[in-house]
């Protein structure tokens, strides 16, 4: 594969599940192993990363030097030919201070996934300990922060991941960068078909042997099975589990009516335009 | 200009130096200078281009923090460095131990290693671990017990010695954010604060850094992981991975042409006792994990 691939979502849109379908593909269809370290798609704001590739402690910078530089980084990731690559990416589409897209023009492609967001929102909640009410605020705020640490030094920079329809119209309309768009519960449908768009759209050329094999390591049971005997090192402390239901439409015995209509009142225009109805 | 002793060498600034020890070697002539000056652009062609560090093909690096100062670092061991007039003394020496130390380091052909170094009954212990995992916690712990640090982030590996490898003794702070602070029962200062919204204290005050040269016995890579996972010996190709992403500044390395002399110093590394431990997401068990630490030096390889 050459050039890099941003693997865009908001948060719990399904990125791991298709980062670990992409592994498997690109080994041929092999199983996973989920708590394999995750050096094929590291997340773009993985603190070690910027470190390496700029040459800089972060944890010695200021926010706004850090944030100001990650164009740069995207910019030499996208020019080095050995991190060529799949990487996972929950910013928003923004600019820098200074006017400078963060993820500039020309530098990568992008695969956009998106899910419902009134599944996102309870898949949130539970990963997040936080209440399902303080999700739906949190989908809904347009300065949310990732990421962001007072007291500890966290493995991630700071990402601006802004409310869930900015976030997809910040990638879809204002980006330029023609992102792949993929929704999960397409994804869930038809594992197999979204598996090949990708693909294509990334230049692999996998055997159909790899398509099925991938399909079937990263089928939802499989994963869970394996989170169930060896744990999940992405799985946050205080969950009991990452690999929650892995289904479309669980928030409609998750939400009350009133949270349910509290989102589609938030995001009404943006989930019309993806065809996540009533 | 004042003569200091650094990773053995004799170095010689008119930029005040306080956490090194001073020159009371022989008459060599100083071998890396520091003097305040002008600090161009590197000549083209570029081998490294970002917005903080530049490396030319000549191997001169520039380091440059907007609110801190520049770096330029020439091939020869000559250092100029021009501060941001604002910038405080400690924040222009915790820049120039970073990247531009890192840089002198490959030059003079020694390893830069990204771990905190503890000795633990004469006997130089590394502990490695990306930023994060926990690697000054546990130093300061250590230092806490009452062992001295050779090293505090950026430990310096001299893997040519006969003997086998030698940490060299170098500067440190002892970066502890507030979690870390507190699980360490220690008070959180206002006076030992650095670095602006974040809750960072500089805890170089509870450690004795240790002032010579030790052979390096064991390393410990730090992990954090989901549960409790058992203490392993790592080996082979995953050890020479991990060793390879614990090379402080490798691709500066890389630029400077030193991947040979990189992966001789590795393999050197390897051949030594390396034990993977990994601890939960919070400092539940930090006092447990520095048993293990004292522990594993003693085992026998």
């Amino acid at each position: 594969m050459n050039g890099v691939v941003w693997l865009v979502s908001y948060p719990k849109s399904g990125n791991t599940w298709l980062r670990l379908a992409l592994r498997s593909l690109r080994s041929g269809g092999r199983a996973v192993n989920i708590n394999e370290p995750q050096t094929d798609v590291p997340i773009v704001a993985d603190r070690a990363l910027f470190d390496d590739l700029l040459g800089v402690n972060s944890a010695d910078l200021g926010d706004d030097e850090v944030a100001a530089a990650r164009p740069a980084l995207h910019r030499i990731l996208a020019a080095t030919p050995e991190a060529s690559g799949f990487y996972k990416v929950h910013d928003a589409w923004t600019r820098t201070e200074a006017g400078e897209p963060l993820f500039p023009k020309g530098v990568g492609r992008a695969v956009y996934l998106v899910r419902d967001p009134r599944d996102v929102a309870v898949s949130f909640a539970h990963h997040m300990s936080m209440s399902i009410d303080e999700a739906i605020e949190a989908l809904a705020n347009p300065k949310r922060v990732l990421g962001w640490t007072r007291n500890r030094l966290g493995w991630q920079i700071p990402q601006m991941i802004s409310s869930w329809s900015n976030h997809v119209l910040s990638w879809l309309d204002q980006s330029g960068a023609d992102p792949l768009l993929l929704r999960y519960e397409d994804m869930l449908d038809d594992p197999q078909a979204a598996l090949i768009r990708v693909a294509a759209f990334c230049g692999l050329s996998p055997s159909p042997q790899a398509v099925a094999g991938a399909v079937a390591a990263t089928r939802f049971d499989t994963l869970r099975a394996q989170e169930e005997s060896g744990g999940f090192v992405e799985r946050p402390t205080n969950v009991d589990r990452f690999f929650r239901r892995g289904v479309a439409q669980g928030w409609r015995d998750s939400l009350t009516a009133g949270q349910a209509g509290r989102i589609v009142r938030d995001h009404a225009q943006v989930m019309a335009r993806l065809g996540y109805g009533p | 200009m004042t003569d200091y002793r650094l990773c053995g060498w004799r170095l010689s600034s008119d930029l005040p130096l306080p956490e090194l020890p001073i020159w009371d070697g022989d008459q060599r002539p100083a071998q890396i200078t520091i003097a305040h000056g002008p600090t161009p652009e590197p000549p083209k062609p570029l081998v490294i281009d970002g917005p903080f560090t530049q490396l030319s093909a000549d191997g001169s690096l520039r380091f440059s923090l907007e609110t801190v100062g520049r770096f330029l670092v020439r091939g020869d061991g000559h250092i100029t460095v021009a501060p941001h007039p604002q910038a405080s003394g400690p924040q222009i020496r915790a820049a120039l131990f970073s990247t531009p130390f890192a840089a002198l380091c490959h030059q003079r052909g020694v390893l830069p290693f990204h771990a905190s170094c503890v000795v633990i009954n004469g006997r130089a212990v590394a502990i490695t671990g990306i930023s994060g995992a926990g690697k000054s916690t546990l130093a300061a712990v250590m230092a806490r017990r009452g062992h001295p640090l050779l090293a505090e982030d950026v430990c310096v590996v001299d893997c040519r010695a006969e003997g086998g490898p030698m940490v060299l003794p170098s500067p440190g702070r002892l970066k502890l954010w507030r979690d870390a602070v507190e699980a360490l029962g220690l008070t959180a200062d206002p006076a030992d604060r650095i670095g602006g919204a974040r809750e960072k204290f500089d805890l170089a005050r509870i450690a004795s850094f240790h002032p010579s040269a030790l052979p390096l016995a064991a390393i410990i890579h730090l992990s954090i992981t989901w549960g409790a996972r058992d203490t392993e010996r790592l080996r082979g190709t995953e050890l020479m991975r991990e060793l390879k992403g614990g090379i402080f500044r490798e691709r500066i390395g890389v630029g400077l042409g030193k991947v040979e002399q990189m992966f001789a110093a590795s393999l050197r590394l390897a051949a030594l006792p390396n034990w993977r431990i990994s601890r939960s997401d919070d400092f539940a068990r930090i006092h447990a994990l520095a048993d293990l630490i004292t522990e594993l030096a003693e085992r026998p390889s």
